[in-house]
């Protein structure tokens, strides 16, 4: 099983390098440290 | 093999929901002990090792050794399992032949909780990666193990020391691991072109060595959020999230 989505990007965001930080998300009952990605925002 | 574009990944553990005692004595992955007790004599020249651990506080090792009937074999045919987990591969029933290297291993009862977890199969496929499955508990099927980046499932090591250690626990602290991205995400954009893929599962040892719960074990109601953190053309740190909810 996968779990998924678009991540969206506001289109105040400098092309170049940023962060995605992705977890369980918070209070469904499951605690989470996150997990940190590089990723890379172009136009 | 599956292809991934960007190497994104970055496994963190998840905060631990052991009992506090549970907390105190899990012995961290890398640190598990791996001697092996008994070993048969093997037929091939050079076995090959993996070492699964089936319960979250890493007490249940599970040695999986393989083997050929003969040393001129191609395919490893001979599993050996430590169907008890009490560190030897000499037990009865513990040798298991299959001359595609696919071995049924029926039901696994964990000595330490009685837990009795269901269809536990593994398979070697003629490019050597291994998948380790099983039912946890009867119930949601885990598998792996998965590479962080484009690459095989497990490879087993040529010895104990060199076995990748796959965590085949379907529930506890969650780990988080890319399957897949884009190259780049686009800016003003939420659609598919921006849709990263994520499994659920645990973190192992050795490469190739995440676990992932295949069935949709969380609630529907239960998603991913995933916070982008960027500079904006303004020059300000920023954040947004979003809500990972769609499964395949």
């Amino acid at each position: 099983m996968l779990y998924h989505g678009p991540v969206g990007v506001a289109d105040d965001a400098k092309p170049g390098k940023a962060i995605l930080r992705v977890k369980i998300e918070p209070g469904k009952g499951y605690d989470s440290k996150p997990t940190e990605i590089a990723v890379l925002l172009e136009k | 093999m599956r292809k991934i574009s960007l190497s994104l990944l970055l496994v963190a553990a998840l905060e631990p929901v052991l009992a506090d005692d549970q907390k105190a004595s899990a012995t961290p992955l890398e640190k598990i002990n791996r001697k092996i007790a008994a070993e048969p004599k093997y037929q091939s020249s050079a076995p090959l090792y993996g070492l699964y651990v089936l319960d979250d506080a890493h007490k249940t090792r599970v040695w999986a050794v393989l083997d050929k009937t003969s040393p001129d074999k191609k395919v490893y045919d001979v599993l050996y399992f430590d169907r008890n987990a009490n560190g030897k591969l000499t037990d009865e029933g513990e040798r298991i032949e299959n001359e595609q290297g696919s071995f049924e291993l029926g039901d696994f009862v964990d000595p330490n909780s009685n837990d009795r977890h269901t269809i536990v199969k593994l398979a070697r496929n003629n490019k050597g990666s291994v998948m380790f499955g099983l039912n946890w508990k009867g119930k949601h099927r885990v598998g792996g193990g998965y590479p962080k980046v484009d690459g095989p499932y497990t490879m087993f090591g040529k010895t104990a020391a060199e076995a990748p250690i796959v965590k085949m626990v379907g529930e506890g602290a969650f780990a988080v691991q890319t399957w897949s991205a884009p190259k780049s995400l686009k800016i003003g954009n939420s659609d598919y072109h921006n849709d990263i893929k994520f499994f659920v599962g645990h973190a192992g040892v050795g490469a190739s060595s995440f676990s992932s719960v295949m069935h949709p074990f969380l609630p529907k109601d239960v998603a991913l959020e995933a916070t982008l953190i960027y500079e904006s053309t303004a020059g300000k740190k920023t954040e947004l999230k979003t809500k990972l909810t769609s499964r395949c």
